[in-house]
């Protein structure tokens, strides 16, 4: 998934109609940005009906608030921006998990026990490596878990991340680093076995 | 470590970075991995929303004039 897919051009052209009432321009923005929509939605922790009930609601909400979108930004980094807004808003309501955020990285790797379970084979697969990784993405925390997200899956820029995190860029990159090193601690068994693999 | 990797360090310090990495086993082990695991989630293919992308579509524009519930 990359924030460069799509011609800006276009993007801006269907936001234009769309602004102007056009529900076809609208419906094709949606349908275009779901898929992406509902990936952040997962890697942000919601579960797959959530996420599904969640992008929905994303893209009402952009609907009713594009009289005051903003022309020069991009509806797809906006549209992430609503997705952050809402998947904070759903997981306030969990009960907190056990927190990781304070726990070091041994006691992070320890955490991860199906990784270095891997089989020969299935570590091989790239199926495998989604099921790790958002196993792994789940027990960051989710300010952490955002920013990897956004900069390093979503491929949205530093720039482009923070504004949607709502922080300033050396604050980003701040949480950012310490995601990047949560998550390295976590993914090192199935990394391991997959480079000597 | 990470400002390193997205050349994101003044020439300084990313000489005095390279000097400390070049005689730090662990360091150059974790640059490694972080390396790695970056080239990896670039990669990473998103989760899959297969046949309910259309239906998420259609649900959005039958909904899209319903009174606002806060």
């Amino acid at each position: 998934m990359n924030q460069s897919t799509g011609d800006p051009t276009r993007e801006r052209s269907l936001v234009e109609r769309a602004r102007s009432g056009d529900e076809e321009a609208f419906a094709t923005l949606v349908t275009e940005n779901s898929a992406r929509v509902y990936g952040a939605l997962r890697r942000f922790g919601l579960d797959q009906q959530e996420s599904e009930e969640v992008a929905q609601e994303v893209f009402l909400r952009a609907w009713r608030a594009l009289p005051r979108f903003e022309a020069r930004a991009r509806f797809s980094t906006w549209i992430y921006r609503i997705a952050f807004n809402e998947a904070q808003r759903r997981l306030a309501r969990r009960p907190a998990p056990a927190a990781l955020s304070q726990a070091d990285d041994d006691d992070a790797v320890a955490a991860l026990p199906d990784a270095a379970g891997a089989g020969p084979q299935a570590r091989t697969l790239e199926h495998e490596f989604q099921q790790t990784l958002q196993r792994a993405l789940a027990q960051l925390p989710l300010d952490l878990r955002v920013a990897v997200v956004l900069r390093d899956i979503e491929g949205l820029s530093t720039e482009e991340s923070a504004a949607v995190a709502g922080i300033r860029q050396a604050a980003f990159k701040s949480r950012l680093h310490r995601g990047r090193m949560q998550l390295r601690a976590l993914l090192e068994p199935y990394l391991r076995l997959e480079q000597g693999a | 470590m990470s400002a390193y990797l997205e050349s994101d360090l003044r020439a300084r310090a990313r000489a005095r970075l390279e000097r400390h990495a070049a005689e730090c086993a662990d360091c150059t082990s974790v640059l490694g991995s972080l390396r790695y695991m970056l080239g990896r989630l670039h990669q990473a293919q998103p989760p899959d929303l297969g046949a309910e992308a259309p239906q998420i579509a259609a649900a959005v524009l039958r909904r899209l004039h319903e009174p606002v519930d806060r």
